[in-house]
């Protein structure tokens, strides 16, 4: 995801980072280095060398840091970056299950009635373009449960 | 460009050169990540 715009508001010690149509901001408690209480950023842009998807900062004292936009977007609690974050974790648990389940991958596709290619497809974890629903699905077949909890955001 | 689980030693997006992967393993010994 690309970065469209990037301002230091010294005022709100923020970032404030266009992406897409959202407008995010980011902490500089939240950066690395993170600003001192009295430090002002005085210098930010887009990092065009890292596709857009970075700003670099640097603060009054010289010293500079880089923040890549998933940080942005983690923080802000993004549901896009959240929903690839779940089925990133989901489907790690899955290639665990496939690992220690007694089901040859071949019975694996015949329970879930698809093909062995669909199956590989759902045990990427780089792909995104799959659903919960099927990892879910995936998981059921492994004879595992997926609960879910939600909890209280922590500081 | 690839983003790099560091707990589970793989990758989440793109794919990571052998090089890279050799790369991050020398940085995690050193301490540098």
């Amino acid at each position: 995801m690309k970065i469209r715009s990037v301002k230091a508001n010294n005022r709100k010690r923020v970032f404030e980072v266009r992406v897409g149509a959202a407008l995010l901001p980011f902490p500089y408690s939240k950066a690395e280095p993170a600003p001192g209480p009295d430090e002002l950023v005085v210098r930010v842009a887009i990092d065009a060398e890292l596709a857009r998807e970075a700003f670099g900062f640097e603060l009054r004292s010289g010293r500079s840091g880089l923040v890549h936009v998933e940080q942005v977007l983690e923080y802000n609690q993004d549901p896009a970056y959240m929903r690839d974050l779940l089925l990133y974790k989901l489907t790690l648990e899955a290639q665990a299950r496939v690992v220690a389940s007694p089901l040859s991958k071949r019975e694996i596709v015949r329970r879930l009635g698809t093909s062995a290619a669909q199956l590989y497809r759902l045990l990427d974890q780089t792909n995104y373009a799959k659903s919960i629903d099927q990892m879910v699905n995936l998981l059921r077949v492994l004879d595992c449960e997926v609960d879910l909890v939600v909890r209280a955001r922590t500081a | 460009m690839v983003k790099w689980d560091l707990d589970s030693q793989k990758s989440m997006k793109g794919e990571a050169p052998r090089q890279v992967v050799e790369l991050i393993a020398e940085l995690v010994s050193e301490g540098l990540l």
